[in-house]
């Protein structure tokens, strides 16, 4: 929502572009070997992602613009090295705001303050700050340049048949409705899903007590760019606030409403800056400020028991909803439409069996319910849902005013990015040679002139530490480091040692004496996989 | 040996000079702090469900 008198679409920052539907006579029915609907975030990377892999698509949204209001705005380093993949990665370095720390407070005392894991070895920072706006704009922006990527506008989804061997979708646009074959189909259409309803499915889960506001003001404020959350504060006795900095001197509050409290007289403009005001007077901040978008919110785990049905896939907002708490909701997205996106894209070009695709679920889903794990830890503290849980919360937070142990309860472990160690095509862990694990993602190493994550192939890359054996393979570029180097150091790796690394930077399996035609072996085993 | 006698009184002595409304969070603060000088959260979580006993919430017979 935005202030009175001004539009959706009317920020005080961002001038939202506005698409064109495809002319009345653009040729529209030749059948596509994808079709993505929803041109959100998670649509635009996973286009990205098979163009990456030199794979067509139709990519189609119903608006004629980008989400109005700012929504995700932390993203986290996976989602950095995937953009970094797909090559759109240069506008959001220059516009985000990186961060690293965070500090909680308990009324007005600070109790805890944590740091996420960084070093001269990671290419990039633990989060980052950046609207909502500009992730779709730089998305669409390395889009536009793609001339694999067919998109269209104004184009919404109706209707959809799908059986073994594809789909039928039944689109309209302004210039009238039409029927597009595909033979594949992403459907990334967010939480309120077309295409999950049309073929009946339903996501399964919970929702949490708490309901937020969540607000985003111009103001000119020094504080540098943390999460800071606010226990108990003066401004909302009894509930939680947070702080984020973003770009362009944009503030975003969220506050937790108070049980019984009505929703719709909290989102009233007139209760929005009476609680803004109470915050930034809390925060001691005096000057002036702009509204400029606000929400309400409130916290769910929610996904589908299998994100496949036949032909048709579910990435993103469709498949899950998970709570902001853990800033996975956009990130978790990112990560589906990356691990789908090279697979199908196998599969596309025929070097890949059909049954590659088997892992999707048992990866992705496996990666949604852990970010429930973690984020139903942290809105039991956040809003607890009981008397119990409030009644601990508050001890907790009350201890941690001298102890720090206690104080790392309220810690929200934003950024363990998930090991796909239980999935079908993961190599079982022999006792490995140190380093990253099967299954985890590489963790990145500086070298002199970069970073080991800018040496990776288009598709498999071989690490092998000390002189490499002669090994082809069409998908396979094989890296080899110097024994005693910067790699074989930092992982402890002795000559021999080999990692085999996957389009999406998880290790697919590791070696402490590799044997090529086994690794070889391995990786044919995992492509040829029969559906 | 810990002197049960003297951290008996010194309970009654903190709950009374708190009153009633402060009692169940200086309490959850005891349990949680003493939890974690213990050092062995087996040991705790027993603790926790013994002294859970007798307090009115009478088991599920089917658990
Ligand atoms: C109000 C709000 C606040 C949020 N705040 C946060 C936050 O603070 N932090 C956070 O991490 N996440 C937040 N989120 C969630 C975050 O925005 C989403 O996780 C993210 O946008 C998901 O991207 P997506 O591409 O999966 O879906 P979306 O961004 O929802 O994109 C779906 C796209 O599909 C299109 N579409 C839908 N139906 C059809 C159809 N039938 N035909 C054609 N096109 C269709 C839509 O037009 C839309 O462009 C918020 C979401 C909302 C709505």
């Amino acid at each position: 929502m935005r202030p009175a008198g001004r539009s959706e679409l009317d920020s005080l920052y961002f001038t939202y572009p506005h698409f064109d539907a495809p002319a009345p006579d653009a040729p529209r029915t030749d059948p596509a070997p994808v079709v993505i609907v929803g041109a959100g975030p998670v649509g635009m990377t996973a286009a990205l992602e098979l163009a990456r892999h030199g794979q067509r698509c139709v990519l189609i949204d119903a608006k004629d613009t980008f989400n109005d209001g700012s929504r995700a705005i932390c993203i986290a380093r996976a989602s950095y090295h995937i953009l970094d993949r797909v090559g759109a990665i240069a506008p959001f370095l220059e516009k985000s705001l990186p961060w690293t720390m965070g500090r909680s407070f308990y009324r007005g005392r600070q109790v805890l303050e944590f740091s996420m894991p960084d070093s001269p070895n990671d290419k990039y920072r633990p989060m980052y700050n950046i609207e909502q706006q500009y992730i779709e704009q730089y998305l669409w922006d390395a889009i536009a340049r793609e001339p694999l990527i067919e998109t269209r506008w104004q184009t919404r989804l109706e209707a959809i048949e799908a059986g073994a061997g594809g789909a039928v979708l039944t689109l309209a646009d302004p210039h009238g409705r039409y029927d597009l074959p595909a033979r594949w189909v992403l459907a990334a259409d967010g939480a309120r899903s077309t295409v999950r309803q049309m073929l009946g499915l339903r996501l399964r889960g919970r929702n949490f007590e708490g309901r937020y506001v969540i607000a985003d003001v111009r103001m000119q404020h020094d504080y540098p760019t943390i999460r800071r959350a606010l226990f108990d504060p003066a401004c909302r006795p009894g509930g939680t606030v947070l702080i984020h900095r973003q770009p362009d001197d944009i503030w975003r509050i969220d506050y937790q409403l108070r049980d019984g409290e009505s929703e719709a007289e909290a989102i009233s403009e007139e209760n929005v800056r009476a609680s803004v005001t109470a915050v930034l007077e809390d925060i001691g901040h005096s000057g002036p400020w702009d509204l400029e978008w606000w929400s309400i919110y409130s916290a769910n785990t929610l996904a589908l028991d299998d994100y496949r049905h036949g032909p048709v896939v579910f990435i993103g907002d469709s498949a899950h909803i998970v709570p902001i708490f853990g800033v996975r909701g956009l990130n978790n997205g990112m990560a589906d439409a990356q691990n789908i996106g090279w697979k199908l894209a196998l599969v596309l070009s025929g070097q890949a069996g059909e049954g590659l695709l088997d892992s999707y679920t048992p990866e992705r889903r496996g990666a949604t319910l852990d970010v429930f794990a973690n984020a139903s830890k942290s809105a039991r503290f956040m809003t607890p849902p009981s008397f119990g849980w409030s009644l601990m919360r508050d001890a907790a937070l009350s201890l941690a005013l001298h102890h720090p142990w206690a104080g790392e309860l309220a810690n929200p472990r934003q950024m363990a990015p998930y090991t796909y160690d239980q999935s079908p095509i993961t190599a079982p862990d022999a006792g490995g040679p140190g380093g990253p694990k099967p299954g985890a993602m590489m963790s990145d190493v500086a070298l002199g002139d970069g970073f080991l994550s800018d040496q990776m192939g288009p598709w498999f890359t071989l690490l092998w530490i000390g002189e490499a054996p002669a090994l082809t393979h069409p998908l396979l570029k094989v890296v080899a480091l110097p024994a005693e180097g910067t790699v074989a150091r930092a992982w402890g790796a002795a000559p021999g040692s080999a990692w085999l690394i996957r389009p999406d930077l998880h290790v697919a399996g590791r070696w402490a004496k590799a044997e090529p035609a086994a690794i070889l072996a391995f990786l044919d085993a995992l492509l040829e996989r029969r559906a | 040996m810990t002197d049960t006698e003297t951290l008996y009184e010194a309970l009654a002595g903190h709950l009374d000079t708190l009153g009633q409304d402060a009692a169940p969070l200086f309490l959850a603060k005891v349990a949680l702090a003493m939890g974690h000088a213990l050092g062995d959260t087996g040991r705790a979580l027993a603790i926790l469900d013994d002294c859970a006993q007798d307090l009115g919430a009478q088991p599920d017979p089917a658990q």
